[in-house]
């Protein structure tokens, strides 16, 4: 139990410390991927609903106190994140492809909610734009990270969990 | 099989909780953000220190393969430059006349009382935001070195943003590309006034946009914006960038025009923070409004 949480909270960290320095190295089509997305996701798919808002509650928190302006907002935003899509570890279907598709699904989502919350309020209509310059090449990045991600989430999980792993795969 | 915890506590309950207190953050962080300035400030002493090494790390990982790539080239290279260096001495020469002729000039610009005296200190960009949406950065100098909130960025000859939080070894920056940047601008040559605003959309083609301008002001493509006097934060008379494509506003009243920033944001890895503050009493009243 412990060294579930504490193995998470070094992920989230490693996560954050990654997207801010070494991908803006990497940028592709002026995005980065969205590491915590990947990590809340892929939590709550392999680990079920209530690992998966804890986490994404974690993510939200770190994210607003060191960029955001209003703390608390990221925060609800990636625990709903983690909350809704906790629902697929009941379903059946175990692939690769079906947790890319829910972290691709998850960013779209984040992309959405951030736009309006943040631009939309603010009277900057040209969702449009936003959608094809920042939010479609952001999901597709973070789709691409995480092939990448989830495999070394798996073997992380498989060392600190080790009854879940044949459920997950 | 779901083993049984000794204790249970239904995800709903924990759903709700946490949601209780996101929002009791969200409107306390609203209502005393100056309060709340602790909580983040010791969250960013914590994660930049690993954020500056990761960067050293990636940047010395860079720098390995570079010096296999390049070896031979520097060979070559090296012999061409011998060559150009003494064609570039002589040129020197004849340069230092025109510096003592640029300096006579930049008087009668205006410039002189310009940044150029400011007490300033070099710092090193550490990271960037974590979204994709905003222009914020992080540089790897604090209160420690002197730095203060609000605070001017300059690199090269232009101006870069505004320092918005300060950590002890470390302070964020927002530039002046930023969607939410407001910096209130001014032609150098016909001293008209303008509003200088970030956008997000516009950035990608390489502009910013400047708006109220009077419909009376004389001004052309190409003449520089620089900060204005009326500035509440920004010390006057910085170079923003150059002006194109003036258009008048249908209610005939105001211009607006872009701005091509001369910093170029893509490749900022240092940076000069001026550590004088415009009226810094004044601005101890005004944080209030922020």
């Amino acid at each position: 139990m412990i060294k579930k949480w504490v193995s998470t909270i070094l992920l989230i960290i490693l996560c954050y410390v990654l997207q801010t320095t070494l991908f803006k190295h990497l940028q592709l089509a002026g995005v980065v991927p969205n590491m915590l997305i990947i990590l809340t996701a892929s939590v709550s798919y392999v680990r079920g609903q209530k690992d998966g808002l804890i986490t994404g509650f974690m993510c939200g928190l770190l994210s607003d106190m060191l960029f955001g302006s209003v703390i608390g907002l990221h925060a609800l935003l990636y625990m709903f994140i983690g909350y809704i899509t906790g629902y697929t570890y009941n379903v059946y279907l175990r692939n690769y492809f079906f947790i890319l598709l829910i972290i691709g699904v998850s960013d779209l989502f984040y992309g959405f909610i951030y736009y309006v919350f943040e631009f939309l309020t603010r009277g900057r209509f040209h969702i449009l734009y936003y959608l094809r310059n920042i939010i479609l090449p952001e999901t597709i990045y973070t789709m691409l990270a995480a092939v990448v991600f989830f495999k070394l989430f798996l073997l992380v999980n498989r060392l600190v969990v080790p009854g879940d792993v044949e459920e997950a795969l | 099989m779901k083993r049984r915890r000794r204790f249970n506590i239904p995800v709903k309950a924990i759903l709700v909780a946490c949601t209780a207190v996101c929002l009791v953050l969200i409107v306390v962080s609203f209502k005393y953000s100056d309060q709340m300035n602790p909580v983040k400030t010791a969250a960013g002493n914590v994660i930049t220190p690993m954020q500056s090494g990761i960067n050293s790390l990636g940047s010395g990982i860079y720098s390995v393969f570079d010096m296999f790539r390049s070896k031979k080239k520097l060979l070559d290279e090296n012999e061409q430059l011998k060559k150009e260096l003494e064609d570039i001495r002589e040129e020197n020469v004849s340069l230092i006349e025109d510096r003592n002729e640029l300096a006579s000039l930049r008087q009668l610009y205006k410039l002189d009382q310009g940044y150029s005296q400011y007490p300033k200190v070099a710092a090193r960009v550490v990271s960037r935001d974590d979204s994709n949406w905003y222009n914020m950065f992080t540089i790897d100098k604090g209160s420690d070195d002197g730095i203060a909130k609000n605070m001017n960025v300059i690199a090269g000859n232009g101006l870069v943003g505004v320092v918005t939080e300060v950590g002890r070894s470390y302070s964020k920056v927002r530039s002046i590309i930023d969607d939410n940047s407001y910096v209130s601008g001014m032609f150098l040559r016909t001293s008209d006034t303008c509003d200088v605003k970030g956008n997000l959309t516009t950035i990608n083609d390489g502009y910013i946009e400047a708006e109220r301008i009077s419909v009376d002001a004389e001004i052309e493509e190409g003449y520089e914006v620089v900060t204005s006097y009326v500035s509440d934060r920004y010390l006057d008379g910085i170079l923003i960038g150059y002006v194109k494509d003036i258009v008048t506003e249908p209610d005939n009243m105001t211009m607006t025009a872009k701005v091509v920033p001369v910093v170029d944001f893509n490749r900022l890895d240092t940076v000069l923070v001026i550590t004088k503050l415009k009226h810094s009493d004044e601005l101890e009243e005004m944080t209030d409004y922020d």
